[in-house]
């Protein structure tokens, strides 16, 4: 759900890895987040999502005005 | 958030108090926090991107706040105090060179999470707890609103409708 990505030293990317919800943000992911930035040694976080989109905080069955 | 599990009311209050100390922990954090947005960063995903310290926009990169349109006040949004005004009220999506601070690629990205690493950790760490001041108390007092706004009545309804 989370991936997390060692680009180089001190540099992480934190990627949201639940492109079949779009990236939305659950519980799990939410908490998963907070133990990456609590607990990585890496100076930098590069928050990113997957599937080409970063994160719809809204899953619509139908055609959203901004899809 | 997912919109089926935001019909979900018994996740409403543990995944709002989770999303607070996410809020909190990204604007105090010693660490440099980056957010890389390609395509659509919509609700709590725009306000994930902005509530970093940096946005860099990438391919197809748009912003929306369309809770407005959907009957929901996005209180948590309002209480971060780092997005203007006219997009939580009108919810219109905008484009990159509107808000976030730079446009680019990922490479771009990248580069700045190089430039990131040249400054000096104790100041930068000092200048965000400057900038965050009061935003644990803001969404602290706005938690019953952010609550509330998820799971009364006419929020419920209107998230169902677009599910049905």
């Amino acid at each position: 759900m989370l991936t997390i990505e060692p680009i180089q030293n001190n540099i992480v990317r934190l990627r949201l890895n639940r492109p079949d919800k779009k990236n939305a943000l659950n519980l799990e992911l939410i908490q998963a987040l907070i133990e990456a930035l609590q607990t990585h040694p890496a100076r930098v976080c590069l928050l990113q999502g997957s599937g080409g989109f970063f994160l719809r905080g809204w899953i619509f069955k139908k055609h959203s005005i901004y899809s | 958030m997912d919109l089926q599990e935001t019909l979900n009311l018994q996740l409403a209050e543990p995944v709002a108090k989770a999303l607070l100390e996410l809020y909190v922990l990204l604007q105090t954090t010693p660490k440099a926090c980056l957010s890389y947005v390609e395509g659509g960063a919509y609700g709590g995903g725009a306000g994930l991107a902005l509530a970093c310290d940096f946005s860099i926009a990438g391919r197809g990169a748009q912003i929306a706040f369309p809770e407005i349109q959907k009957g929901i006040i996005p209180a948590f949004i309002v209480g971060l105090q780092k997005v203007p005004p006219a997009l939580l009220l009108s919810g219109r999506p905008v484009k990159p060179s509107q808000l976030l601070n730079a446009s680019g690629g990922e490479t771009l990205a990248l580069t700045v999470a190089e430039q990131f690493l040249q400054m000096e950790p104790h100041a930068f760490a000092a200048t965000k707890q400057l900038l965050s001041q009061g935003l644990r108390a803001r969404l602290e007092a706005l938690l019953p609103l952010h609550i509330a706004s998820k799971t009364s009545v006419e929020a419920q309804q209107c998230l169902k409708l677009f599910l049905n």
